[in-house]
């Protein structure tokens, strides 16, 4: 899996030396670490910006890292170690909150890494306006497309791999059944994204639901390694899928 | 779940966030909440709660050192206030000796010179014996001149 780094250059970081927090800034910054839970809240909020990205592994249901190995809670902490010492800079204007500017930080990061994987690992990649300037080597948009099975799927051709994918996986449920409805439904209609949509557009009882959707875990494990044989996707591929 | 998300979005990533969508709002929880969610979703937190504990130590010694450096700074510009007052406090007691002395010379133009040659090299230190002296003289004098009005010819 390539790296997660977070010291992609993005308007608000200075590319010179940094400047500390100080003063009042870091009177504000340490009274919101001094919060309870502050770090876990943190971590928690980073996962569930990453899951809304897409990020965790639908064929691995205790998959929780990020690229590169770190965890949420890894890149938390990075995100507010940068902040203190001014490789991001706290625009309090902007985010009278420091918890929030972490949070801000946070979805910068998983956004960035994102649109650079999509556009590097596209067919024809076409540079455009300031996609000629990202062209700077760093550590993440230099990198090519990771080795981890989940992100050939989600970035090779653009995608096309794991839809193709996931139209033969519904094609394997049980007819009729709802976890072949959600399958589907995710397939065909991009506003499937939220439990609550899903439910309401397949009219399902949220019994019903979770029900299915276990099923749809249980399922997905077996046939992405069934499917990987198929497509001839090798060992190293999948390596990191447990 | 943000609509800045859907675009471009691959329909397997949908399955993805379809999957993990458990209606967690890390804002609205407890902290006992927080460290059980994180404990069924398998996050290690012991080495990131270390590194936290350990910047926000960092953070809270800066802030000390920044505290201590202003208290400094505050300190230096009340002794430099205080000097300045001190300054103006030894220029009052040069006027005050330089009028005496010549007040002094007025009767005594001699001893007047005398202490006029110790005033041109007087420290801060040395004016305020001067002062002292020359009180002496005033009060002496005026003990003279009372005398001298009590017990005429």
């Amino acid at each position: 899996m390539n790296t997660l780094v977070s010291d992609i250059r993005q308007p608000d970081m200075l590319p010179a030396e940094p400047v500390p927090l100080s003063g009042a800034k870091l009177d504000a910054a340490i009274k919101a670490m001094e919060a309870a839970g502050f770090i876990e809240r943190l971590t928690v909020r980073i996962m569930k910006l990453a899951a809304g990205k897409g990020f965790y592994n639908p064929f691995d249901e205790v998959d929780v890292d990020l690229p590169g190995g770190k965890s949420a809670a890894d890149l938390a902490t990075e995100i507010v170690e940068k902040a203190l010492i001014g490789r991001f800079i706290w625009d309090d204007e902007k985010h009278p909150d420091f918890y929030r500017f972490c949070c801000s930080r946070g979805e910068s990061i998983l956004s960035n890494w994102l649109a650079k994987n999509r556009r590097l690992t596209s067919m024809s990649p076409v540079f455009e306006g300031d996609d000629v300037e990202e062209v700077d080597a760093n550590a993440v948009n230099s990198a090519i497309a990771g080795t981890d099975v989940y992100e050939i799927l989600r970035f090779r051709n653009g995608g096309k791999l794991g839809d193709q994918l996931l139209e033969e996986f519904a094609l394997t449920l049980a007819d009729n059944s709802d976890e072949q409805s959600i399958v589907m439904a995710v397939h065909d209609d991009r506003e499937c994204i939220s439990r609550a949509y899903c439910r309401g557009k397949l009219n399902l009882s949220e019994k019903n639901f979770d029900a299915a959707m276990k099923r749809i875990r249980r399922a997905a494990s077996d046939f992405l390694k069934e499917w990987c044989n198929r497509n001839n996707i090798s060992a190293e591929e999948r390596k990191e899928v447990r | 779940m943000s609509a800045d998300n859907r675009p471009d979005q691959t329909k397997l990533e949908r399955l993805a966030v379809l999957l993990r969508d458990d209606g967690v709002d890390p804002e609205t929880m407890e902290v006992a909440e927080l460290a059980q969610y994180l404990k069924d979703q398998k996050v290690e937190m012991a080495g990131p709660q270390k590194q936290f504990a350990a910047l926000l130590k960092k953070a809270r010694a800066r802030q000390t050192l920044e505290r201590a450096h202003a208290r400094r700074l505050k300190a230096i510009e009340r002794a430099k206030s205080l000097l300045c007052a001190g300054a103006d406090a030894a220029e009052v007691v040069r006027e005050k000796v330089r009028s005496m002395i010549q007040n002094l010379g007025q009767h005594d133009p001699e001893q007047a010179q005398v202490y006029a040659r110790e005033f041109e090299k007087a420290t801060p230190e040395d004016l305020r014996v001067l002062e002292e002296d020359l009180t002496l003289l005033e009060l002496e004098a005026a003990e003279d001149e009372k005398g001298d009005s009590q017990n005429p010819g």
